[in-house]
């Protein structure tokens, strides 16, 4: 599983992204939070008791994973060098129907783990996880198709300016641009650290 | 005569299966999925 943390909140910017606000109002989200979206397209109830995240977000979870998915992806490298994160990766189609699919898009998301902000109502530090920083090309990703029987190489590269690079990972996703549904994703959790 | 078209209606049969199996997907293997998680929060003091 991948899973990453969208802000779009004016009260503290240093958390905030564009890709959170243009991605929210893709969504339709509305002024719920939290609210999350599982493979792009199951989105959660809305949870007032936290204790009841965790069961409902694990049957979501549950369900999404029992899809079936017509791609593999793996990231090959990664590195942030000289303040650049470069990412490597292969797709390899597994079903001929991947061929048919025209609004097929490339998100690779940038984000930043333990992000420290501060509390004035509770006067205390809080670290926000998988904070997403950008997404590469714009906001959706970039234009992909894929060919059944041909593996899809590619690097993305993006600027990486005052984030914490021992800090950064990516998920990098394949999502149809047209049904919201995302087919594969895949994601490494801190870049500059062995897995 | 009986031979003969048991052979036109095996060929046509074949054909036929052939063009069914046409539009249907190749499926290589089911590859494993991994879900993505997209969360839309606020920071606690919002």
């Amino acid at each position: 599983m991948a899973f990453v943390i969208y802000y779009d909140s004016e009260l503290l910017p240093q958390l905030s992204s564009p890709a959170g606000k243009a991605r929210a109002e893709w969504y339709g989200a509305g002024g719920e939070r939290p609210l999350a979206f599982f493979d792009g397209t199951s989105r959660s109830p809305q949870i007032t008791l936290p204790d009841s995240f965790y069961p409902v977000y694990r049957d979501m979870i549950d369900a999404a994973r029992t899809r079936k998915t017509m791609l593999e992806m793996r990231i090959d490298s990664a590195a942030i060098d000289s303040s650049r994160l470069t990412v490597r990766l292969v797709i390899t189609p597994t079903d001929s129907s991947a061929d048919t699919i025209t609004t097929l898009r490339l998100v690779a998301i940038v984000f930043e783990d333990s992000i420290p902000y501060y509390s004035i109502l509770r006067a205390d530090t809080f670290y926000s996880p998988m904070t997403v920083r950008t997404v590469i090309g714009d906001s959706f990703g970039i234009p992909l198709r894929l060919r059944f029987g041909q593996d899809y190489d590619t690097v993305l590269s993006t600027p990486v300016p005052d984030w914490n690079p021992n800090r950064t990972g990516i998920a990098v996703t394949v999502q149809n641009f047209g049904s919201r549904a995302v087919l594969q994703t895949a994601v490494k959790w801190r870049i500059n650290q062995e897995d | 005569m009986m031979k003969r078209s048991l052979m036109i209606f095996t060929v046509l049969a074949a054909g036929g299966l052939l063009l069914s199996c046409s539009d249907a997907p190749l499926i290589e293997r089911e590859a494993n999925r991994v879900v993505l998680v997209e969360l839309f929060s606020t920071p606690l003091d919002e």
